[in-house]
C-alpha cells in the first residue's frame, strides 16, 4: 500500500518537472544568458525534485520496514481522509462564495453569512447567541476599517457589480 | 550618534507609538493565551492595520503583538496544560502542577516576571552587540550575503521541521514562489501567466495569512468534524483557576541566577535562525534542573521550572533582531512578518539602515525595551481575566480569525484576486502542516528570495565563470559556506534536536498547542 507521505513527493516531483520542462521556460525571458531570469525559479525547482526524490525513497525505505516488522501503513503516515478534505473544501468554498459576494452583497452581509457559516461548520449551535455575537463582530471588524483605518470595504448590496 | 539616539528614544515617547505599544502588547497576550493561536499568527492578521501608520508606529504595534504573545503562550499552559504557543510547552511542565496545587496565580507570576526580565537582558545584549555587528555587515557585498543566505536558509530548513529535506523543499518552494513577478535585475515578467495582478509578485499579506490563519482555521474544522465523529469533546473547568497565593517578589529574585542565565541561552538561539522559541525554552529548562537544588521537584510544580523557560523564551525576541536588523535575515515567522512591515514602509533592513536611519533603530531599541513594561503592567493588570480568556470556545475564535483574515487582506489590497491568492496558501499551508514540510523555512525563503536572487546573480557575474575562486577569496563567505555545510553535515549526522531529558512530566504528559 502506498502511503500519503509518498503519495505527497510523488505530487513534489510531478510539479517539480511540469515547472522545470514547460512552465518556466515559457513564462520567463532568457535573454540569452544562463544567469537570465529563468535562472533561480529552475534552480529552485531543480531542488524541489531532487530533494523530493530523496524524501520519496526515505519514506519508501520506512514503509517497508515499517510493513516488514507488522505495522500497518496507516498507523505512521499522514492521515488524508474524509474529515481532512471535507474541512479543507468546505473552508475553501466559503471564501470563494465570500470573494465573489462581497461586491454584490456589500461586506456586511457577506462578512456575516461567511461568519456564521465558520461558527456553524465549527461546531455553534446556539444560533440566537452566534447571529448576535456575529453581528457585533461584523459591525466592530467593519467601523474598525472602515473608519478607524480608512480601509474602502463595500457597504451596501450592488447585484449588478459582476462580483468583484 | 548621540543626537541620533536622543531622538530616537524620544520619539518613542510620544501617545502614537506608546497607545499602539498597549494595544498590541493587549492583543498580544490575549491572541497568545488562546490555544493554538500564537503571536506571530496575530501580527500576520494584523499587518494590514499598519500600512498607514508612520514606521516607527507600526513597528512598536506588532513588537508589542509579538512580545505579549510570548508571555501569552503561557497562560493556557499553566492553567490548562495546553500551552498557547508551542514555547510555552516547556512551561507547562511545573506551572500545570502549580495550577492543579491551588497556585495558579504563584506560577502566572512567575511566568510574568521572568519573561519580562529575559526580555530585558536580551534587550541590552542587542543595544550591545547590534552596532558593532552592523559595521561588519556593511563590508558584506554580492558573495557574503548569497553565502549568510544560504546559511540562513539551510540552518532553518534544517531546524524547524522533522526532516531537513522537507525543509529544504519548503524553502524552494518559497524562493519559487517569491520569483514570481518582475525580474529585479531585467524587469521583465516572470512566471505571471498573464495576470497583471501577479506583476508585482505574489504579495506577502495574502500568502502569510492564508498559511498562518487560514489554514488554522481548516485545522479547527478537521478537529472539529473528528472530535463529532469519536465525541472525545473535552470539557475543562477554568472556574477560580487564577486563584491562589500571589507571588513574593522575594522569591523572583531567588532565581536571578536561573533567569540570567536561561536569558543568555535564549538570546544567543535567538540570534541564529531557525532554533526558536521553543527550543530556547526546553534549553533554559534543561539548564535550570541540572544546576537546581531541587531538581527532583522539577515537572512536581517547582516554580523555577516556570522561571526558565520563560526567560528563555522571551530573551528570544530580542535575540532574533540581531541577525534582522544587522543583516535584514529572519530568523523566525514573525521576524519574516517584520520584515515585510519594513519593506512596505520603503525601509530595508540591514547594516545601511544603522547608517542611513539610525534614529529608527534607536527607537525599535527603545520600543523593544518600553514594551516590556507595558507586559508587566498589562500582565499583572489582567491575571484576573486569564481564566475567561482560555475559555473562549473554539468556533468563536476561529470564526472571526476567518472573518479578519479576508478583511485584512481585502482591506489592504482592494483586490479580490488576493482573497483567492490567499484561499490557495491557505490550502498549500494546510497541506504544508499536514505533511511536515516546514512553514517557517518556506516564509523565510519566499521573504529573502529577493535579496538573495540579485546577490547570487551580482557573485556569478561578478566572479565571471570562476565562482570558486571568488569564494575562496571572500573569508567572510568562506566562513557562512562551510558554516552552511557543517550544518547539512550536523542536522544529518545528528538527526532532529530532542528536547532535553526531562524529570517528572515529560513532553508527553503535555497537550501541545493544536497549532505547529
Amino acid at each position: 500500500m502506498i502511503s500519503n507521505r509518498q503519495i505527497a513527493s510523488v505530487i513534489v516531483i510531478i510539479v517539480g518537472f511540469v515547472l522545470l520542462f514547460w512552465v518556466i521556460p515559457a513564462q520567463t525571458t532568457t535573454f540569452g544568458d544562463d544567469m537570465g531570469p529563468a535562472l533561480l525559479p529552475s534552480v529552485a525547482a531543480g531542488l524541489m525534485v531532487f530533494l523530493a526524490v530523496i524524501d520519496l525513497v526515505n519514506s519508501t525505505v520506512n514503509t517497508l520496514r515499517h510493513r516488514s516488522s507488522g505495522a500497518h501503513v496507516i498507523e505512521y503516515d499522514v492521515a488524508m481522509r474524509g474529515p481532512q478534505f471535507a474541512s479543507l473544501f468546505m473552508v475553501a468554498i466559503l471564501l470563494v462564495l465570500f470573494a465573489f459576494a462581497l461586491h454584490p452583497l456589500g461586506y456586511p452581509l457577506a462578512g456575516l453569512a461567511l461568519l456564521l457559516a465558520l461558527n456553524f461548520f465549527l461546531g455553534a449551535r446556539a444560533y440566537a447567541r452566534i447571529t448576535l455575537l456575529g453581528i457585533c463582530t461584523v459591525a466592530v471588524v467593519y467601523c474598525g476599517m472602515k473608519f478607524g483605518f480608512g480601509a474602502n470595504l463595500p457597504t451596501f448590496p450592488n447585484f449588478f457589480s459582476g462580483g468583484g | 550618534m548621540l543626537d541620533a539616539l536622543i531622538t530616537g528614544v524620544l520619539s518613542v515617547f510620544s501617545l502614537g507609538p506608546l497607545l499602539y505599544i498597549a494595544v498590541g502588547v493587549s492583543i498580544g497576550i490575549f491572541v497568545g493565551a488562546l490555544p493554538g493561536l500564537t503571536g506571530a499568527m496575530a501580527i500576520a492578521l494584523l499587518m494590514p492595520v499598519t500600512f498607514g501608520l508612520d514606521p516607527l508606529t507600526a513597528l512598536a504595534f506588532l513588537i508589542g503583538i509579538y512580545k505579549g504573545g510570548t508571555f501569552g503562550g503561557s497562560i493556557s499552559g499553566i492553567l490548562l496544560n495546553t500551552p498557547g504557543s508551542p514555547e510555552a510547552a516547556a512551561t507547562a511542565f511545573d506551572g500545570y502542577p502549580l495550577a492543579q496545587a491551588g497556585q495558579a496565580r504563584r506560577a502566572l507570576q512567575m511566568a510574568l516576571f521572568a519573561s519580562v526580565g529575559g526580555a530585558l537582558i536580551a534587550d541590552m545584549l542587542l543595544y550591545g552587540v547590534a552596532l558593532p555587528f552592523s559595521r561588519i555587515a556593511l563590508k558584506f557585498g554580492p558573495v557574503e550575503i548569497t553565502f549568510t543566505v544560504l546559511f540562513a536558509f539551510t540552518f532553518v530548513a534544517g531546524l524547524t521541521g522533522s526532516s531537513l529535506v522537507r525543509g529544504l523543499v519548503a524553502c524552494a518552494f518559497g524562493i519559487l514562489c517569491a520569483s514570481i513577478g518582475l525580474d529585479p535585475m531585467t524587469a521583465s515578467p516572470r512566471l505571471t501567466f498573464g495576470f497583471l495582478e501577479l506583476q508585482d509578485g505574489l504579495p506577502l499579506l495574502p500568502v502569510a495569512i492564508g498559511m498562518l490563519g487560514l489554514a488554522e482555521v481548516i485545522m479547527a474544522m478537521e478537529r472539529h468534524i473528528e472530535a463529532r465523529r469519536n465525541s472525545d469533546a473535552v470539557i475543562t473547568k477554568t472556574e477560580g483557576l487564577t486563584s491562589g497565593p500571589p507571588l513574593r517578589i522575594r522569591e523572583v529574585f531567588s532565581f536571578w541566577r536561573t533567569i540570567v542565565k536561561s536569558s543568555l541561552a535564549g538570546s544567543a538561539i535567538g540570534a541564529l535562525p531557525g532554533i526558536g522559541a521553543s527550543m530556547a525554552a526546553f534549553v533554559g529548562y534543561g539548564m535550570a534542573q541540572r544546576s537546581s537544588k531541587n531538581r527532583d521537584k522539577f515537572g512536581k510544580g517547582e516554580i523555577e521550572g516556570v522561571a526558565a523557560p520563560e526567560a528563555a523564551n522571551s530573551a528570544v525576541v530580542g535575540g532574533s533582531f540581531i541577525p534582522l536588523l544587522t543583516l535584514g535575515i529572519p530568523g523566525n515567522v514573525a521576524t519574516a512578518l517584520l520584515i515585510g512591515v519594513f519593506l512596505i514602509h520603503g525601509i530595508q533592513p540591514g547594516p545601511l539602515v544603522f547608517k542611513n536611519d539610525p534614529e529608527l533603530i534607536f527607537a525599535i531599541f527603545t520600543v523593544l525595551f518600553v514594551t516590556n513594561f507595558f507586559t508587566l503592567g498589562i500582565g499583572l493588570l489582567g491575571e484576573r481575566v486569564y481564566g475567561q480568556i482560555v475559555k473562549v470556545p473554539e468556533y468563536l475564535s476561529y470564526g472571526i480569525i476567518g472573518l479578519t483574515c479576508v478583511t485584512g487582506v481585502y482591506a489592504s489590497t482592494n483586490s479580490v484576486f488576493a482573497i483567492l491568492v490567499m484561499v490557495i496558501f491557505a490550502i498549500v499551508g494546510y497541506l504544508m502542516k499536514k505533511f511536515d514540510y516546514s512553514f517557517v523555512a518556506f516564509i523565510i525563503g519566499f521573504v529573502l528570495a529577493p535579496e538573495f536572487e540579485v546577490a547570487f546573480r551580482s557573485y556569478l557575474l561578478i566572479a565571471q565563470g570562476d565562482p570558486i575562486g571568488l569564494l575562496l577569496r571572500s573569508p567572510i563567505a568562506m566562513i557562512f559556506a562551510v558554516l552552511t555545510v557543517a550544518a547539512i553535515v550536523r542536522i544529518v549526522w545528528r538527526g532532529q534536536p530532542k528536547a532535553p531529558k526531562l524529570n517528572g512530566l515529560g513532553a508527553d504528559k503535555t497537550r501541545y498547542p493544536r497549532s505547529g
